[in-house]
């Protein structure tokens, strides 16, 4: 009789161990994988029938081939200068004592709140053929539309990347390694060129890898500043929304994909190779670096051209949103906040909506899914966790076709409905949540957990009563993180979204490609207000978390 | 030039001194008024519990801290405003401070780098270095690849490499274990007498200093209290602080009337220097292996325990007609061993107890 | 067996559900209720109306008629609505051709001229899209120059390197200008027309929207767009105003359509009548201003179909003809690659 419950018990607990795993891995195939393969399978096709040619036509005819060495190069670039740019902020903000370091560090992460596309408009209207500075300041008749002007931008853009990330590794590392080197001898500059930047190494990696991957995916700045300047991701994007060539859009975004997973890839070994280095500085004490005169004065030239640069930006979209008409009358006036808030008000609401369903299912999701990968042993859990992650890889512009194309027949017809704009939400931040609720949970105490289930607690009343209440604060954060993210987000969603389901973000896009600025203006106030609550949020909780000071530290700068 | 065991030739040691030396860290103040005077060639313990100062002192020597107020001297030169660059000093530092991306040749080798030594010169140093720690062979290693006690030998050539003026180590053993902590220290005290060179050793283990410093220098708040040889510390310390730091001690509390104190039911005559003190208290001090255990004595106390300590019994011992205070004694090699409940005899010379104003330490 | 996540997927869902205008499209024939799929501005106002004229109630899917006509093509074997309401007259062709959608003739369609409609009543515009100019009144004072007022102005090299327009090969806009051009001036003349005029726009914009918005913003002059009428009218106060070009207006028609196998083709059909009938037309132009197809009266800024010049721009045609015009193009303009 014993040996019957055991095996029935066993098979019970197998049959309950695999379930919620094969829903995740069933929901994420839908989701994920499905898509990929519908793109792939339409860029084979060329007017219905199966075939190489959008390949072939992809890397023979020039201007295809043109398109792709130009986005590589572009991102390449901005990678390169928006990391160096992340670097020298970075030190300055957490390794100087130069008096406009938080002002430094404000302005960089600025534009993660603004989006990004509206900055284009303001650098159009600073810098453009009308521009402020460049025709009615300086007479200049200068064209803008070009491939720098989109490097600027983007640089403008993904340089808080580079900072934020290097920052946090900036952060660990003890001075006192720092003082070996002075005390063997070397100069200032010397301790950061041969201590200090090798342990930045990791960051830096990280930053060009992530910053490549956005430039390559990032399709707004090239439309709107690129002239004839053509990327993958904003070729696909004409091609689908402009043309509606299916086949072609499905063909370039097959190939970004692929360039960016490899990406991906890479990155993710610079992470595992950079973690087995660690050194265990805890409680790390931070000093200043004493740089030469000249090097300071380099460092901080620097620094304030790009804080000014953005800053002009941040401004005039105050100014477009604040006064009748930017550029021509200046008087202040609530009418365009007002018109935006009443034209936007449905987007406003659905964005609210939007933000905090996705928020709400990937959090909570985020940290079961974490939890059966940290704490559960079965077979496929690697591939539940690469398929969970992948999404964070993939470009707007391929997710956008990959849902058109997969979901636009029963049985899974969700194109032109909400459902599938809010599975797009979803997919795109449950790589956010499955990485912090992997990382609270292992630093969570085992034993704990393992006390709850000795003393007769199921799996599912230990995640309930232990680890949920445990993890609290950082599901809430992660939420948080969801919530501002997906107020911000536009690439995927562009494509998915129908006139009706308005989003703010999507409205932001429609008024800057209608070059009305005063309205984007507005509508990005909006956004940033609601992002900037958000964040809010998330700093007042962490005030009191135990982990990750570094935000409060970078963005309030607290004294060296 | 290379000696069997020896970096380098013996360094021309100099001596350290500081001159009045105040930090603080905002309003608190670290070191007051700290002077200190390192002969050439000697190894000196900065001893004291942590915050009392000594690691600040260390850093301050090497330039590591700034300071307000005073002087540091390296033999005649005033190295006060010289940039730790330049001062020549080698560190070990607590936490040995390697650096994580190098393995173990580029770690000992960047002083000498950072000097424009040739490469070759830099070859044969590093091996000399690594012989003398006892690392040959381990130049390629990552630093994560190695133990704490081959990471703390990494730490020392890398200091010694450079050929410096002095040595300066911050509590180099705590990350250690018991074990390996002896005898790591001893290697430290041999290669110091090797080369002969300055060394400035800073720790809050006493029987670390007591075991290998020529001269100790205990610290307490940022102020110094006494500075002695381990002997001299530990059988005639100056304060109340030192007595309690060093080694086991009892303390009890006197009455005196200027002339004469009474202990534990025995009159002895005050020290010169304490005749005629007034009103002020007095408590004694006395090491409990000189608190001698007999059958018969005036002053008799009643066994409360007895510890078998391998090299001898420690008994604590309730005094008879005196209430309160416990005394430990130690009795090396007893001839009896006294047990719980017993009544004993207990004497105590005159020369062995130390009194000590009572109230303000 | 309970999983957490379900709970907060309902409540979302819940919500979402309660707040968001939208529904699924079936409706059972018979019942008063009509499906379409919308590719037109303001479709909440006609559908509004549409009700209040017939009780009828109407459930619309707004979509680009790109979109529609993929998902037409994915339905047919059970279609889905019941009318096609906007988007670009080449797609309604191709829905014509592939049996998407199904004739039908409304008495109101009388009205309309014969330009703007299929000659067997697959499809009948409501308001036609015209392709016009528009311009940044400021920066042209000063630059010193003048508003242009026909396509041929736009040939002087007075305005080289200040005209935006958009790609033909993308652009319906730019196709419809440069095909209207040849079919005005023939192909002889015209291309030579269309040498001098591209000459002075520097590089194509790949959406039809980036040259108004440019004029908008005064980084060009002038910026070929579609209802040009349009940024004016959304921009009070903005220093630009829109030119109809007097040597000829090319436009091309915004249709409806019943889809083929429609559930309530008598609803459809009411719908058909309505959007031409007076009352419809003016809550169109209400939805959305543009030029209408009758001579319904127009909102401030909105020409009317009398004032302007209008050529009979052969759409179908053109249509027909759209590979070898673009190859023809992109051949003559290799600068542009």
């Amino acid at each position: 009789m014993i040996n019957r419950d055991i095996t029935t018990t066993a098979s019970n607990v197998k049959w309950q161990k695999y379930f919620l795993p094969a829903l995740f891995l069933i929901l994420l195939a839908v989701f994920i994988v499905y898509p990929i393969v519908s793109v792939f399978e339409n860029s084979l096709r060329i007017r219905g029938e199966l075939g190489l040619d959008n390949y072939v036509r992809m890397f023979t005819q020039p201007n295809f081939f043109k398109i792709i060495w130009q986005s590589s190069l572009v991102a390449l670039l901005v990678a390169a200068f928006s990391t160096t740019l992340g670097l020298v902020i970075a030190v300055i903000v957490l390794k100087t004592t130069l008096p406009l370091r938080r002002l430094f560090s404000f302005a960089t992460i600025i534009p993660l709140v603004v989006p990004g596309f509206v900055a284009t408009l303001a650098y159009i209207f600073l810098f453009g053929r009308n521009g402020l500075i460049t025709y009615r300041l300086l007479g200049l008749d200068w064209n803008i539309y070009n491939w720098p002007s989109v490097v600027i931008v983007q640089c403008l853009d993904f340089t808080a990347i580079a900072f934020l990330l290097i920052s946090a590794v900036l952060i660990t590392i003890d001075s006192q390694v720092e003082d070996a080197a002075r005390n063997l001898g070397a100069g200032e500059w010397e301790v950061f060129r041969t201590v200090t930047l090798p342990l930045l190494k990791p960051g830096i990696i990280a930053a060009m890898i992530l910053i490549f991957m956005r430039s390559m995916a990032n399709f707004g700045t090239v439309i709107f500043l690129g002239g004839p300047f053509s990327t993958l991701a904003s070729a696909s994007y004409n091609q689908l929304i402009g043309a509606y060539n299916i086949e072609t859009a499905a063909t370039f975004n097959a190939l970004l994909l692929i360039i960016c997973l490899i990406a991906f890839w890479l990155f993710l070994r610079a992470q595992s190779a950079s973690n087995r280095i660690r050194g265990s500085f805890t409680g790390a004490t931070r000093k200043p670096l004493n740089f030469s005169r000249p090097v300071k004065v380099v460092m901080c030239c620097i620094a304030s051209v790009f804080a000014v640069f953005i800053l002009m930006i941040f401004i005039s979209v105050f100014l477009a949103a604040l006064t009748r008409y930017i550029g021509a009358d200046y008087t202040f006036t609530l009418d365009h906040m007002m018109r935006a808030l009443q034209r936007g008000s449905s987007g406003i609401m659905n964005t609210l909506y939007f933000a905090s369903g996705t928020a709400l299912t990937v959090s909570i999701a985020g940290i079961i899914l974490a939890y059966i990968i940290t704490r559960i042993e079965f077979r496929g859990k690697g591939l539940l966790d690469s398929l969970a992650t992948m999404p964070f890889a993939i470009p707007g512009t391929f997710i956008g076709v990959g849902y058109i194309l997969a979901f636009n027949q029963p049985p899974l017809l969700l194109t032109g409905t909400w459902m599938i704009v809010m599975a797009v939400t979803i997919i795109r931040q449950v790589p956010l949540g499955l990485r912090t609720g992997v990382a609270v949970i292992s630093q969570q105490d085992r034993s704990i957990e393992d006390a709850s289930s000795s003393l007769g607690a199921g799996k599912l009343t230990t995640f309930i009563r232990i680890v949920l209440p445990m993890a609290g604060p950082a599901i809430l954060v992660t939420a948080l993180y969801a919530f501002v993210s997906t107020v911000q987000t536009l690439g995927a969603i562009i494509f998915v979204i129908t006139p009706g389901t308005k989003l703010l973000s999507v409205d932001v896009f429609e008024a800057v490609y209608k070059g009305e600025i005063s309205t984007a203006a507005a509508l990005s106030v909006i956004m940033l207000v609601l992002s900037a609550v958000g964040m809010l949020g998330i700093y007042l909780i962490q005030q009191r978390g135990k982990t990750a000071k570094w935000i409060q530290r970078v963005v309030l700068q607290r004294p060296l | 030039m290379d000696t069997e065991s020896g970096a380098a030739a013996p360094v021309v040691a100099v001596g350290i001194r500081l001159h009045n030396i105040d930090k603080s860290f905002g309003k608190t103040r670290v070191l007051k008024d700290f002077s200190l005077d390192v002969f050439q060639g000697e190894l000196c313990c900065l001893l004291g519990p942590s915050g009392c100062g000594k690691t600040t002192a260390l850093k301050i020597i090497d330039g590591l801290l700034e300071h307000e107020g005073g002087r540091i001297f390296l033999g005649d030169k005033d190295i006060t405003n010289l940039p730790t660059q330049k001062r020549n000093l080698g560190m070990v530092f607590q936490n040995y401070a390697l650096f994580p991306q190098m393995d173990v040749f580029d770690n000992v080798a960047y002083g000498l780098r950072r000097r424009r030594v040739p490469n070759a010169r830099i070859k044969t140093r590093v091996h000399s270095a690594l012989e003398a720690v006892r690392l040959v062979g381990y130049e390629d290693r990552r630093i994560h690849e190695l133990s704490g006690g081959q990471q703390q030998r990494v730490a020392l050539a890398r200091a010694l490499v450079i050929e410096p003026k002095a040595l300066l180590l911050d509590e180099p053993l705590s990350n250690l274990d018991a074990r390996l902590r002896t005898d790591m220290r001893q290697e430290i005290k041999r290669i110091q007498k090797n080369l002969g060179i300055t060394t400035i050793y800073v720790t809050h283990d006493q029987e670390e200093a007591m075991s290998i410093a020529d001269r100790i220098v205990v610290m307490n708040e940022g102020v110094v209290e006494q500075i002695g040889t381990p002997r001299e510390i530990y059988e005639n310390p100056e304060t109340r602080f030192v007595a309690d730091f060093i080694g086991r001690i009892n303390f009890i509390p006197v009455e005196h009337d200027n002339k004469n104190f009474k202990l534990l039911g025995k009159e002895y005559p005050l020290p010169g220097e304490l005749v005629g003190i007034g009103n002020a208290r007095l408590i004694c001090a006395i090491r409990p292996e000189r608190v001698q255990v007999t059958k018969e004595a005036i002053s008799r106390a009643v066994v409360l325990e007895t510890f078998y300590i391998g090299t001898g019994v420690r008994y604590k011992l309730a005094p008879l007609d005196y209430g309160g205070a416990e005394i430990e004694a130690e009795v090396y090699t007893p001839m009896i061993i006294f047990g719980k409940g017993d009544e004993v005899g207990v004497e105590m010379k005159s020369e062995d107890i130390r009194l000590f104003p009572d109230g303000n330490q | 067996m309970q999983k957490p996540k379900w709970p907060s997927m309902l409540l979302s869902i819940a919500v979402l559900t309660v707040l968001l205008p939208f529904a699924g499209c079936t409706g059972d024939s018979g019942e008063k209720v009509l499906n379409m799929y919308v590719a037109y501005g303001g479709p909440e106002i006609v559908a509004d109306e549409f009700e209040k004229a017939t009780g009828i109630k109407v459930n619309f899917l707004p979509m680009s008629s790109g979109e529609v006509l993929t998902r037409l093509k994915a339905e047919k074997a059970n279609p889905q609505t019941d009318v096609w309401f906007g988007g670009g007259s080449d797609a309604f062709l191709e829905a014509r051709n592939e049996e998407l959608i199904q004739a039908y003739k409304s008495p109101n369609a009388a009205n309309v001229d014969a330009v703007f409609k299929d000659a067997d009543g697959y499809w009948t515009a409501v308001s036609i899209v015209v392709v016009g100019l528009v311009v940044n009144n400021d920066r042209m004072a000063s630059k010193g120059l003048s508003v242009p007022r026909t396509w041929a102005d736009l040939t002087s090299a007075n305005f080289k390197g200040e005209i935006s327009s958009p790609d033909p090969n993308i652009s319906g806009t730019a196709y419809t200008m440069v095909s209207g051009i040849l079919q005005i001036l023939g192909e002889d003349k015209g291309w030579e027309f269309l040498d001098k005029m591209f000459a002075n726009i520097d590089f194509l914009e790949k959406s039809g929207s980036a040259p108004p918005s440019k004029a908008l913003q005064g980084e060009y002059c002038i910026g070929v767009a579609p209802d040009p009428h349009l940024t004016p009218m959304r921009n009070p106060g903005a220093p630009v105003s829109a030119v109809f070009p007097e040597d000829g207006v090319l436009a091309w028609p915004s249709p409806v359509a019943i889809v083929a196998g429609a559930r309530n083709l008598e609803n459809a059909k009411k719908f058909v009548d309505w959007a031409l009938s007076e009352e419809g037309q003016k809550v169109l132009m209400q939805a959305s201003p543009r030029v209408p197809v009758t001579n319904v009266e127009t909102l401030a800024g909105v020409p009317a179909l009398a004032d302007l010049n209008m050529v009979g721009y052969d759409y179908i045609y053109w249509g027909a003809e759209r590979a070898r015009v673009l190859n023809e193009f992109n051949s003559r303009y290799p600068q542009y690659q």
